[in-house]
């Protein structure tokens, strides 16, 4: 076979499987959002409108209809690339979206590369200065403690002296990045302890191996040891487990944000679940599923092509 | 050897600095926090904002979008109907100058207010208002209930049988007649909420979508600056019909849902103003309190408490077909309300027997709010199953997350359960709880109105009369002798007669007992002492014209 | 080392499921639940060692009845979810690369793709809310991770030496993987599930969003911390003594996954 077709047919295949994971899980979701108990016309009206009027609306917005019929509209829709209007707002989906979910991914991009910077400047402490062992048992701490607990916690002390200092917190709900430190602090803890542990056992690992000691033989120092050859050689579990923590953190980012009271997607999933707003929920869902075969797809790359030992030792 | 033992040794010295220099900054934002009042100059106080906190986020201003009381709050702000309720409960001119009424109450003729001039510029005219009304009964309109049946060819124009609503009139530039279908001698009553707001119909017609989202124009004395996520920013509108007012002339509503977080704000003085939530209560103020005069504690000593009654009526509502009367009245006449009211709001909550808010001006209910009569209970108890004398009822309450139903539900279920009445809550989110009200899939719940009419007619006619089933007549209680009674009110103009009729409905209501009223509650504010005038009415909304920075 | 690894995992079930057998011995179900409003939000005193709460119930029983809650329903999930990992890691193992394993890895994908308050939500309109429900709902989200890590174990363990003897040998597929595969997964499958315990008593504080979860006034851990936070001024205790009391079990489930993934590694060598 042309090598190029070959190519061409696994792109093909990869953005096929891609479109089926995506269409059904929107499938999915918009069933699951049929059984969720409530009225979205109901919703609307609000509770002390007349049933006339909340029926005249269920049928205009077809939302009276079989789940077969409302789902058939909504591909319809789809088709078209409308993802259609919030029931309660108003507003177009992607507009809600875009509204909430940019404190949500700014609070979540924060707590990731924090987490990831925190994970390699603590082991290099480790490593560096034997004295920090202390801090070992508190890692382990982090790592055992639920991560929402943590975030909750966290969230708690990081208002209390944030806010007084006149960063984040509650005090401003700007989309900086001074503003959302408070909440990704407390989200960044979980996934610090977390990579700390994880980077830590591979440099152990790699530490008592025969490579390294030929390292240090070389007359590799402790700074040269961990940024030439542990890091190396441990970038790719690092990097796995750094995209695998971007689902950890959504998760905490929903719960602190209503600790904090940033109007972000957890507000917007939690609003557009109880008022039964369809269109929104498939819409989150729909970029969710996106953003999930993406960090799959990159997980996958990054643990095929990085997790390998680099034997070879450049000089000292 | 020489070099780890220096670099160890420059570690720990380094980490020592860090550690005091935090340690120093957070002695600063502490005694930041301990502020001691500003002086601050006149133009400054003109452009500082007033940050009120609440805990719910609005999503729609558009007045015939409003389900919710803090939509309501920052709507009355922004629009004003033809009349409005004032800080005395009682209903003032607004838009509507004047008004006269027939001798039947069928014909209401309004005079417009020739100064009143919307947000951008233009001046109300007799065309607003039919606009407006016109507006209010259009599908997605959740203002139509009390209007469809009283204003004539209002339900033909929502059924889509007329292309106008026929009863409202332009019979001079500015005088507008409404013809009701019926007496209504309460209709400036009816009309006095922010809901049935005057709009611009050159603005809603050019905004389209985003009237009521980032467009909001009104008549009112403050306009929409600007909104985002959570805040709503309001500038005061100098060419307000009132009057100059005070000097507030920024307020921004912003929402802060958690509790605690608010409470650290208000520490902080990032906020100046508060709506207290029960849980609040023990953190703000001393134990030695009383209703009228909370003392808050001395970290807050920049901030003064003030409470007044508002137009609410917390209870445990029964589905009236469903549940056996004898057991509705047992629950009703065992339930301690003493015991609820120290369980959840001891500083704010009074006892109430009765569905009327006792704060009503001339209200002088005839039910009390006595201690639980055992013998009674047990007597009517005994009557569900006769035949059976060991029979236990059991009733499911629903509980759901507002209005502390859930802790008022367990205090209810702790009495009754000695008692022989077994109780099982089930909670739910609030959304299902509505849902399931509606079908009448339920046996019980506890839940609270919050009133937006200021009169005991017309909330025992919009709540408790068959005509309201199944919402907001929640109970699905019906009795012709109460909707007969209730709808004889509106034939006459409201007096001190209408009144003790009113007292003697109320009475009838609580011994066919559709529900177990347990007590009102008073609202409390925390506001800055760097501002006077502020002002409140019973539907709790906040009048803000005539305040000022000290 | 089977009989020292089933020791360890019966121990690890009876530490599981401990807290609900020692809090009626330690505490009074009647101070619980008992409504004392005149004495709502005491600090820790020798009356009351863990404080009061709103209603004026003592913390300390609420905190004793309301770990057994948890820890029940959490090991019932677990329950639960052990064997259902086990089938359906194993057969997309088995089946690796055919549409059985596609079908399973796309649930599995499906499950860490949709929105947890959704699946939440949705399931109480089909079962009852309350704490007989929970450990269903919260088994249906957490297999999902143990069932891949089943599945590249079953992969792994097809291609070993011992596997393809038993072949030769004349044993079936099926056999070998029930009899042989499949027992040799279960250690590392309930140290991850292990694992997950503090992540399944954060999901009673989710389902506290929607008002779900154990039905009041029924204590649970996740309800306790969560109501303790939004009353922590001034009432402090209301969130500390669950939340250590939860940290100190998360750090001793830890340790005994630990031991057991030490136990399987010993064997391994």
């Amino acid at each position: 076979m042309n090598p190029r077709l070959g190519y061409a047919l696994s792109i093909l295949g990869i953005l096929l499987r891609g479109f089926s994971f995506v269409s059904g899980l929107v499938v999915f979701c918009f069933a699951l959002s049929y059984l969720a108990p409530g009225d979205p016309a109901r919703s609307v009206l609000g509770p002390n409108a007349r049933e006339s009027d909340v029926e005249s609306l269920r049928h205009e917005m077809g939302w009276d209809l079989p789940l077969t019929g409302q789902l058939t509209r909504y591909i319809g829709e789809l088709a078209h690339f409308r993802l259609g209007q919030s029931t309660v707002s108003g507003l177009p989906v992607l507009t809600e979206i875009n509204n909430h979910f940019r404190y949500t991914v700014l609070i979540g991009g924060i707590a990731v590369s924090l987490s990831l910077a925190l994970a390699l400047a603590i082991n290099w402490l480790l490593l560096i200065n034997e004295a920090l062992r202390p801090i070992i048992p508190i890692l382990r701490l982090g790592v055992s403690a639920p991560s929402f607990l943590i975030a909750l916690v966290s969230a708690l002390t990081s208002g209390s002296l944030l806010s007084s200092w006149g960063l984040g917190s509650a005090g401003a709900y700007e989309l900086s990045l001074a503003a959302m430190l408070g909440p990704a602090l407390a989200v960044t803890v979980y996934p610090t302890a977390l990579m700390t542990a994880l980077l830590r056992d591979r440099c152990i690992g790699i530490r008592i191996s025969s490579y390294c000691r030929a390292a240090l033989a070389y007359g590799y120092g402790p700074n040269s040891l961990f940024w030439r050859v542990m890091l190396p050689n441990s970038a790719g579990i690092l990097a796995s487990a750094w995209i695998n923590q971007l689902s950890v953190v959504l998760f905490s980012t929903l719960l602190v944000e209503q600790f904090f009271s940033i109007s972000g997607g957890g507000a917007l999933l939690i609003r557009s679940i109880q008022a039964k707003d369809t269109p929104v929920i498939t819409g989150v869902v729909l970029l969710n599923g996106l953003f999930f075969l993406t960090i799959n797809a990159v997980g996958l790359w990054l643990e095929k092509n990085m997790n390998h030992i680099r034997r070879g030792l450049p000089s000292p | 050897m020489k070099v780890n033992i220096i670099k160890k040794w420059v570690l720990i010295l380094l980490g020592m600095v860090l550690l005091g220099a935090g340690g120093y900054a957070v002695y600063c934002g502490w005694k930041a926090e301990q502020k001691t009042p500003v002086i601050i100059s006149e133009s400054a106080k003109q452009e500082r904002p007033f940050v009120i906190a609440f805990e719910n986020e609005v999503v729609s201003l558009d007045p015939i979008r409003l389900t919710d009381v803090f939509g309501l709050r920052i709507a009355s702000q922004i629009f004003e109907g033809l009349a409005k309720v004032d800080a005395s409960n009682r209903i003032v001119p607004a838009l509507g100058e004047s008004w006269q009424a027939d001798r039947d109450f069928k014909n209401w003729t309004f005079k417009l207010r020739k100064e009143a001039h919307f947000h951008n510029g233009k001046p109300v005219t007799a065309d607003d208002v039919v606009f407006s009304f016109t507006r209010m009964l259009a599908k997605e309109a959740v203002t139509k209930g009390p209007l469809i049946e009283i204003i004539v060819g209002a339900k033909e124009y929502a059924e889509g049988q007329a292309t106008s609503i026929s009863g409202i009139t332009i019979i001079e530039p500015d005088h507008v007649k409404f013809q009701l279908t019926r007496s209504d001698s309460g209709f400036l009553g009816r009309i006095a909420s922010p809901a049935y707001s005057i709009v611009s119909k050159e603005e809603v017609e050019q905004s389209k979508d985003q009237f009521g989202n980032t467009l909001a124009s009104g008549t009112g004395p403050f306009r929409l600056q600007s909104r985002n996520n959570y805040e709503l920013t309001l500038e005061r509108f100098a060419d307000y019909w009132g009057g100059k007012g005070g000097n507030l002339n920024l307020v921004k509503f912003r929402t802060i849902k958690e509790d605690q977080v608010r409470l650290n704000e208000l520490r902080g003085q990032r906020i100046q103003a508060m709506y207290v939530t029960p849980p609040l209560i023990k953190a703000l103020i001393e134990a030695t309190s009383t209703n009228d005069q909370p003392h808050l504690k001395p970290e807050f000593s920049q901030f003064k408490g003030i409470t007044y009654p508002v137009f609410n009526t917390y209870f445990l509502a029964f589905n009236y077909p469903k549940v056996n009367a004898h057991l509705r009245r047992a629950i009703a006449l065992a339930v301690d309300r003493e015991q609820i009211v120290q369980g959840v709001a001891p500083q704010l909550a009074v006892a109430a027997a009765g569905p009327i808010p006792l704060s009503c001006d001339g209200w002088q209910t005839q039910v009390q709010a006595n201690p639980p009569d055992i013998a009674a209970v047990r007597k009517e108890l005994s009557k569900i199953a006769p035949k059976k004398p060991s029979f236990k009822p059991t009733v499911e309450v629903l509980v759901h997350d507002l209005a502390q139903a859930e802790p008022i539900g367990e205090i209810i279920k702790a009495q009754l359960e000695p008692l022989g009445v077994q109780v099982n809550l089930v909670r739910q989110s609030f959304n299902t709880v509505i849902e399931r009200l509606t079908k009448g899939d339920y046996q019980a719940v506890v839940i609270a109105f919050e009133y937006q009419f200021p009169t005991p007619s017309l909330i025992l006619e919009n709540f408790y009369t068959s005509r309201a089933i199944p919402m907001p007549n929640l109970f699905h209680y019906s009795n012709p002798a109460v909707d007969k009674s209730v709808g004889n009110l509106f034939s006459k103009p409201e007096s001190a007669k209408t009144l003790r009729d009113a007292e003697a409905i109320e009475k009838r209501i609580v011994e066919d007992a559709p529900a177990a009223f347990l007590f009102q509650m008073r609202q409390m504010v925390v506001l800055t002492s760097g501002v006077d005038g502020i002002l409140f009415n019973g539907a709790n909304f906040p009048i803000l014209w005539g305040a000022s920075w000290k | 080392m089977t009989s020292l690894l089933w020791i360890a995992i019966a121990f690890c079930a009876f530490v599981l499921v401990l807290p609900v057998w020692l809090a009626p011995v330690l505490g009074s179900e009647s101070a619980a639940y008992s409504i004392h409003v005149e004495n709502a939000l005491q600090p820790p005193s020798l009356a009351a060692w863990f404080g009061t709460d709103n209603l004026g119930r003592s913390q300390w029983d609420r905190f004793l009845f309301g770990a057994g809650n948890s820890f029940y329903n959490a090991a019932g999930s677990l329950g639960i979810a052990l064997p259902l990992c086990l089938v359906m890691g194993g057969i997309a193992g088995h089946k690796a690369g055919h549409w059985p394993d596609k079908a399973i890895s796309w649930a599995i994908a499906m499950v860490h793709a949709t929105p947890f308050f959704l699946v939440v939500v949705a399931f109480t309109a089909v079962f009852s809310p309350g704490l007989e429900s929970l450990p269903w709902l919260i088994a249906a989200v957490i297999w999902a991770p143990p069932a891949r890590l089943v599945r590249g174990e079953v992969i792994r363990l097809n291609e070993s030496r011992f596997v393809l003897s038993e072949r030769a040998g004349g044993l079936s597929r099926w056999t070998i993987l029930l009899a042989s595969i499949l027992p040799l997964t279960l250690a590392p499958t309930a140290v991850s599930l292990l694992y997950l315990f503090p992540e399944i008593v954060g999901i009673d504080v989710a389902l506290s969003f929607f008002g779900l979860g154990a039905q009041p006034p029924t204590p649970t851990l996740g309800r306790l911390i969560y109501d303790g936070l939004r009353r922590w001024d001034p009432a402090w205790w209301l969130a500390t003594f669950p939340s250590l009391g939860l940290f100190a079990y998360c750090l001793l489930l830890h340790a005994m996954a630990d031991m057991i993934g030490r136990i399987t590694g010993a064997a391994g060598k």
